[in-house]
């Protein structure tokens, strides 16, 4: 449905988007996960033909974003990352006017705002302003706006940013309903646990290059299902901290990183006891200790040497 | 094009100013304070609160029925007031009234002039016109077909018998005598002698009577374009919130967009005008004169200067608070040059040039010239013309920016 070949999108002499490849299938939740500035919401614009780009190709459902925008068009649906809504309108008008920009009207428009308030729990406050409206119910219309014409492609660009725990499992559950109905969807997050428990297959983004792509367990594979244990242990100890280890159930390969010991283990949970105990032995603080599960934080940070900021 | 994408965003912005009640406070309310008071501290400008139309004097040293007859197709024409006397007065004197028109034409009828046009005798007429005015224009027309008429009427007179036998030449002829009236032609009864002047002030004479004539239109178009204008912070909100974006990634072509955003500000001119206009002239007595289309051409016009206008604020503005202070002052220094706060007429010659160049010069001018000289169409031409380029240099600069701005 979605095909991305070597995008690449320049602000200036910046390349926002360096080379990106995807694909996306039909009705497949994709997610592009990356931090702040990675390029997700550049690629969202090119895209949705709203930023031209600058190498590479793009196309959705056979229309290129260059050369047939309108084709584009008419396929998709684009919840922005900001509130992209009239605030002194209220629920209703919005929904009413976003139906007319698609060319809706009559019956049919009316049917149609209704039950999408009703999808989006708004159908109480359908009638009230968007600027009264607390975050979560701001984001569930912005989403709403963005699939008043019934799009087969969805772009929904970080759209849990900003709201209470709560509020976004219910737009995540939402969100996975839509997904199940079969609608084709990008979801860009920087939230590891969204992605994880919500899209069919990631791709993660770091300035502006796809370092990853594939499903859940294929890029926990990339990394392999070892725990690893982290442990600060001064300098002098750490041959004698190796040796100990070695001798530990399940212990892979003790290795030195950045100044701290590594210990690659089946179970992390294993060698903790035994490790104690050889602090205690040497007098040494537990505090500077650290197990790390294969997780997709663990696989971004050894993609890209950073750990994923918030 | 796409009627309902662009029906749609005219609404909403119709939607949104009528909701908003200090939009409305701004829009409508202001504009009627402003033009109470300021006609209230200007006051009458003269006259009787009719608009005072150019005047045709007439000196006849005997006027009589012939003179009557003679002037008839000249009454109460609309472009000129036609006032005879019966003092007389000197050829520079006259001349000099149509120079510095205080009048547009002036007449001097002889003794002779009714018996030359019962065909007894013959008389010159002097007639000083000024060849920069229609209304003189008018006047030397309409003399020249009524003394067309005169004469023949004089020869036709001179050529019927005369039942009481009378004198030879006069009455001879039994039936139609060619060489008589070929004579009585070639050497009519009555003649006119013309003085064209040419015109020492270049403007015309300040035409109106009463201020609100004047501040009544220029609140108006004032507060139409501060208005218009203020929609340009709508458009940069749109950047900001991404319903721009939102708007060109959805079902309705990039045209009809820029098209909705441009008619948005235009029916919200026209209709702010339109109230304005209105409730001027039932609240001051405010006559616009007899041109309807006139009026209809300009207001439009200058919605749609202001709509373009607006448009490429709002798309130059970084911020809200940057278009909002752009528009202020772009409206403060267009209304105090081209003449919304004072009439143009009493600035320098080189600041009326600059002002009437002007969308807002141009549009007050032609309020002026509705109102205050019973102008329409042909004469206010140029400054419709010079509005239409502001509208369409306005517009084609809105819409490129605007493109830009919307693939970015
Ligand atoms: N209009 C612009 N002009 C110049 N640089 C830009 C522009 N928009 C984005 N950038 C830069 O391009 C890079 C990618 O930005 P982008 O918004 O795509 O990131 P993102 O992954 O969506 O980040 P976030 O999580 O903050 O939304 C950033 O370095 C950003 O500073
Ligand atoms: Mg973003």
């Amino acid at each position: 449905m979605i095909i991305v070949e070597n995008l690449v999108k320049r602000y200036g002499s910046h390349r926002a988007v360096d080379g990106i490849t995807f694909e996306v299938a039909k009705g497949e939740l994709f997610g592009l996960l990356g931090p702040n500035g990675a390029g997700k919401t550049t690629t969202i614009g090119v895209l949705s033909t709203l930023l031209p780009a600058d190498g590479g190709r793009a196309s959705i459902g056979g229309h290129d974003v260059a050369g047939d925008p309108g084709g584009v068009r008419r396929l998709i649906g684009v919840v922005p990352q900001e509130i992209a809504l009239y605030q002194d309108l209220n629920a209703r008008d919005n929904l009413l006017f976003w139906g007319r920009i698609h060319g809706l009207g009559g019956k049919a428009l009316g049917t149609r705002v209704e039950r999408l308030l009703e999808l989006v729990a708004l159908g109480e406050h359908a009638r009230q302003k968007v600027e009264t409206f607390s975050g979560g119910m701001k984001r569930r219309l912005n989403l709403a706006a963005g699939l008043i014409h019934n799009p087969e492609v969805l772009f929904l660009d970080e759209p849990t940013v900003g709201i209470d725990a709560q509020a976004r499992t219910k737009l995540l559950a939402l969100i996975g309903d839509l997904a199940a109905d079969g609608l084709t969807i990008i979801y860009t997050t920087h939230y590891l646990e969204e992605a994880e428990q919500l899209c069919h297959r990631i791709g993660v983004i770091d300035q502006g290059r796809m370092v990853a792509v594939g499903d859940k367990e294929d890029l926990i594979s990339q990394i392999g299902d070892e725990d690893r244990v982290r442990v600060q242990v001064p300098s002098e100890r750490h041959r004698a901290l190796t040796s100990a280890a070695e001798t530990w159930p399940g212990v892979d390969s003790v290795s030195e990183r950045r100044g701290k010991l590594e210990i690659r283990v089946a179970d992390g949970g294993a060698v903790l006891p035994p490790l104690q105990a050889w602090l205690a032995a040497e007098g040494l603080d537990l505090a500077q200790l650290e197990v790390i599960r294969p997780n997709l934080e663990t696989l971004y940070l050894n993609l890209t040497g950073r750990g994923l900021r918030e | 094009m796409n009627g309902s994408v662009i029906l749609a965003m005219v609404a909403l912005r119709l939607r949104r100013i009528f909701r908003d009640r200090s939009a409305l406070i701004w829009f409508f309310v202001m504009p009627m304070v402003f033009s109470f008071l300021m006609g209230q501290l200007l006051g009458d400008w003269g006259g009787s609160g009719q608009p005072s139309r150019p005047r045709f004097l007439v000196y006849a040293d005997e006027p009589g029925p012939e003179l009557e007859r003679f002037l008839a197709p000249l009454r109460d024409h609309e472009r000129f007031v036609v006032e005879v006397r019966d003092t007389t007065v000197s050829a520079a004197a006259l001349a000099e009234a149509v120079e510095d028109s205080r009048i547009t034409a002036g007449l001097l009828v002889p003794s002779g002039f009714e018996a030359a046009a019962a065909g007894d005798d013959t008389a010159s007429l002097r007639l000083y016109f000024d060849s920069d005015r229609l209304s003189s224009q008018t006047i030397r027309t309409l003399l020249e077909e009524a003394l067309l008429r005169a004469n023949t009427a004089a020869a036709a007179r001179s050529l019927v018998a005369d039942p009481a036998g009378g004198e030879p030449g006069r009455g001879a002829a039994q039936g139609f005598d060619q060489v008589v009236f070929d004579r009585l032609w070639e050497e009519p009864r009555v003649r006119l002698a013309v003085e064209t002047l040419g015109r020492k002030q270049e403007e015309p004479e300040f035409a109106l009577t009463n201020s609100y004539q004047h501040v009544g239109p220029s609140y108006t178009l004032f507060f139409v374009m501060m208005g218009v204008l203020a929609l340009a912070q709508d458009l940069v909100a749109e950047r900001r919130q991404r319903t721009l974006a939102r708007l060109v990634t959805s079902r309705a072509g990039p045209a009809d967009l820029v098209l909705g955003f441009l008619a948005g500000g235009f029916v919200m001119g026209l209709v702010q005008s339109v109230i304005l206009l209105v409730l001027n002239s039932l609240l001051f007595r405010i006559d616009y004169g007899d041109s309807p289309l006139t009026l209809g051409l300009a207001m439009m016009l200058f919605a749609g200067v202001c709509a373009g206008a607006s448009v490429l604020l709002g798309t130059v503005a970084r911020t809200e608070a940057q278009a909002s202070g752009l528009g202020v002052a772009t409206t403060l220094v267009l209304a105090a040059m081209g003449g919304l706060w004072w009439p143009l007429e009493i600035v320098p010659p080189f600041m009326q040039t600059l002002g009437k160049l002007l969308p807002t010069g141009q549009a007050i001018t032609v309020f002026h010239d509705l109102i205050g000289r019973g102008w329409g169409l042909a004469e206010n031409l140029p400054l419709l013309v010079g509005l239409a380029v502001w509208c369409v240099v306005l517009t084609v600069m809105a819409t490129w920016r605007l493109r830009r701005v919307m693939a970015s």
